[in-house]
């Protein structure tokens, strides 16, 4: 066969590809089961279109990819989402790569690396990936990206001990009964705690107020708090509210708050959005704090999420506030996906390394999920 | 005169006499007068630690500040080491006991003393176990902070133990307590002893599939060699200098004896090695683990079996960033935060190195041999 009549193994991800694509993700990634989902599965079509063709950033220069074999079969997917940012003032693009999935049958293919390697000679100046296993985190080591370690650990601050202790219990099969025991026992047992131990389960800051964080005050306040780092993310009206909407619908993490803390002068000291789950763990999906009122804005989270039932809170970390974070009692643990990064640029994956970026999740794959 | 200059060996009654005013002994206020045998340990210490050392280099000094009448009123300890970067020999700079006396003119002697020292020859300027204040000054002068080095892990060996001797640290003062706190441990005995029978895969610590030797000097300078190309920063000894180092941490009682194990597959093939401070019935302190990338986790059972078998309760170190998911799987807990580890260097590819966390800066590397005791 000709050399141009070839099919090259790797091409643009299209609409017309969506059916193989979908039914590939509902087999491959979609098999654990209805709680990891916030969509019906009749919705997929419609979510590849959505998310990967009119999201607020579409850019036909960074498309996702697929890889097909030579009879045109697809075997192999990897999603792509570019959006701006800017480095030490400067914009550049950042592309978003996640549901990177290959057809297990296929994967001495090579594909996964394929795909990964025609991501990475893509145009855009950062490619990252936060939602990545341990199986990826390999492949993409090995085609020449690297793990931000900093931004792939994780803090959880226990809030309700007892049911802490019990939900833990509950998970392995042979204590499970003991936690069944003493589930009825967790709200009184928490409530003596929280009021023999004031300092541990300190209430909201006096003269500090919460309120709802609504678009508008967002977009104002996210240039001011994101100033100080080197690596910022860029949002409009249109990015931003298409985000908060796409955020709002992963009911499976929880009920999605957004909540805007200002102190006694009524200036914004921070906000956080975050997924309650009342009873279990829930997850913070972006905490920002100005500099001086950090120490409150975590008080009135931890307060906001324990009086509204959560056992637990967990959130990626943010550098910045590593030290605060281990001052009010949070633990920290890998209990997250790693996040990844591919650059040439040696100052922007230095910016990460040393996270003096602005990372949250709000820009990574959380909100793009099905 | 000048207010900064060279640390000289006479300043050291007078460092000495600044150290126990500002930092206490063993952390607690110093009785008056200061014993003979204490003011000895000092001139010992100093001695040993700023002027007996083998990377000893008149152009990297300690430093002192004095007031206009000659009073030394700061000190800021410095000791040379050296380092490969990528094979290319680097002059490092050790910085500890920074201390100024309390008083108005505090701040400025602390900011010219660091200004000094981050002005020096070194290649990169390092500590290891800074709290808030330094790191806010440290930063202040250009400055950064290896916020991956500042990670630290503490594996529990024996969680219920460890959870009362935590109960016993909080209620020290309440001696009424004491009887209870007693009677408990053979009680977390027991739950310990029970829990690592029921549930084998969280509390037991199995018996490691490989073997370990005692890891002395020479042997330990072949292991360095052998795996220095797993980080692009690698410290650099030899004989005298590594000899020096391991037995003035071995000197380090109060930390408790110091097990040093280089770890072999059944073949013979050395796979790693770990070194750390044994203190049965407490917390033992780890101050080195190296491994093969494939064998970390045999290394890292290894290391929690001994601690385990010779009694600690729980084990404690330096997060080794490219082991991270390995400690997480072995279950260890991370704190983050002061002590930070803070560096500095004119070198982006030096800082570059530290930053991807691929850099061997453990304890031994750190400022833990420049512990008073």
């Amino acid at each position: 066969m000709k050399e141009s009549m070839r099919i090259k193994p790797v091409k643009p991800f299209t609409e017309e590809d969506i059916p193989q694509v979908a039914d590939m993700f509902q087999r491959l990634l979609l098999s654990e089961g209805p709680s990891l989902r916030s969509l019906p599965t009749t919705k997929l079509p419609e979510y590849f279109e959505q998310t990967f063709f009119h999201h607020p950033w579409y850019d036909e220069a960074s498309p996702s990819l697929v890889y097909q074999e030579s009879n045109g079969k697809i075997i192999g997917f990897l999603g792509v989402v570019t959006r701006p940012m800017l480095l030490r003032g400067r914009p550049i693009r950042m592309a978003i790569s996640f549901h990177l999935m290959v057809e297990p049958q296929s994967r001495s293919s090579m594909a996964g690396v394929q795909l990964l390697k025609a991501l990475f000679s893509g145009p855009q100046d950062l490619s990252l990936t936060d939602g990545a296993g341990q199986v990826g985190r390999k492949v993409w080591e090995g085609v020449g990206g690297a793990t931000a370690l900093l931004y792939s650990q994780c803090w959880t601050r226990i809030l309700r001990p007892t049911q802490y202790i019990v939900n833990l219990l509950a998970r392995g099969k042979t204590l499970s009964p003991i936690a069944r025991v003493l589930s009825p026992l967790c709200h009184p047992a928490d409530a003596a705690a929280a009021w023999m131990l004031p300092r541990y389960f300190s209430n909201a800051p006096a003269h500090y107020s919460e309120e709802e964080l609504d678009v508008e005050t967002l977009l104002e306040c996210l240039p001011q708090f994101s100033k100080g780092a080197a690596l910022q993310p860029v949002y409009d009206d249109h990015s931003l509210r298409w985000l908060l909407a796409q955020a709002g619908r992963m009911k499976h993490f929880g009920d999605f708050k957004q909540v805007l803390v200002r102190d006694s002068r009524r200036e914004v000291a921070g906000w956080f959005m975050y997924y309650l789950k009342p009873g279990g763990a829930s997850t913070v999906y972006q905490f920002m704090a100005r500099k001086d009122a950090i120490n409150e804005t975590l008080d009135c989270l931890f307060n906001h999420a324990r009086r509204r039932g959560a056992a637990s809170i967990t959130g990626r970390l943010y550098p910045r506030y590593m030290q605060e974070l281990w001052d009010k009692r949070c633990y920290f643990h890998r209990g997250c996906s790693w996040v990844l990064v591919h650059s040439n640029n040696d100052d922007l994956l230095n910016v990460i390394h040393r996270g003096d970026a602005f990372l949250t999740r709000l820009e990574g794959e959380a909100s793009l999920l099905f | 005169m000048r207010p900064i200059r060279p640390f000289v060996r006479d300043d050291i009654p007078q460092v000495a006499d600044l150290h126990q005013r500002v930092f206490g002994v063993d952390g607690k206020p110093v009785q008056k007068p200061i014993s003979e045998s204490l003011l000895k340990a000092y001139a010992d210490y100093f001695e040993l630690i700023f002027f007996r050392n083998p990377w000893y280099d008149e152009a990297l000094p300690s430093l002192v500040f004095q007031d206009s009448t000659g009073r030394i009123t700061g000190f800021l300890g410095v000791m040379p080491r050296r380092m490969l970067l990528r094979g290319r020999p680097t002059k490092v700079a050790l910085s500890s006991q920074f201390i100024v006396e309390p008083g108005n003119l505090r701040a400025i002697a602390g900011v010219q003393m660091m200004k000094a020292f981050l002005s020096g020859p070194q290649d990169l300027s390092l500590t290891d176990e800074a709290n808030n204040i330094s790191r806010r000054i440290w930063e202040g002068l250009g400055g950064v902070t290896a916020q991956l080095y500042s990670i630290h892990w503490t594996r529990l060996l024996r969680p219920s133990r460890y959870a009362a001797s935590l109960l016993s640290a909080v209620f020290k003062e309440r001696k009424l307590l004491s009887p209870f706190l007693l009677a408990v441990k053979p009680v977390c005995n027991l739950v310990d002893a029970i829990a690592a029978r029921k549930l084998p895969h969280r509390f037991s610590q199995p018996r490691p599939k490989v073997e370990a030797d005692e890891l002395d000097t020479a042997r330990m300078l072949l292991c360095l060699s052998g795996f220095s190309d797993t980080a692009a920063l690698w410290p650099e000894y030899d004989d005298r200098s590594l000899g020096w180092l391991l037995e003035t941490i071995a000197g380090k009682t109060r930390w408790g004896d110091l097990r040093r194990l280089v770890i072999h597959s059944a073949e013979g093939e050395v796979i790693g090695w770990y070194i750390y401070h044994l203190k049965p019935g407490g917390t033992s302190n780890l101050l080195q683990v190296m491994a093969k990338k494939s064998s970390v986790e045999d290394v890292l059972d290894h290391l929690f079996y001994d601690a385990w078998r010779q009694g600690s309760l729980a084990i404690t170190g330096r997060l080794e960033p490219q082991f991270m998911q390995a400690f997480a799987d072995k279950r260890c807990m991370f704190d983050c935060g002061s002590p930070w580890m803070l560096i500095h260097s004119r070198d982006p590819d030096l800082l570059r190195s530290i930053h991807y966390g691929d850099a061997l800066l453990s304890k031994l590397e750190g400022e833990w041999c420049m512990r008073f005791r």
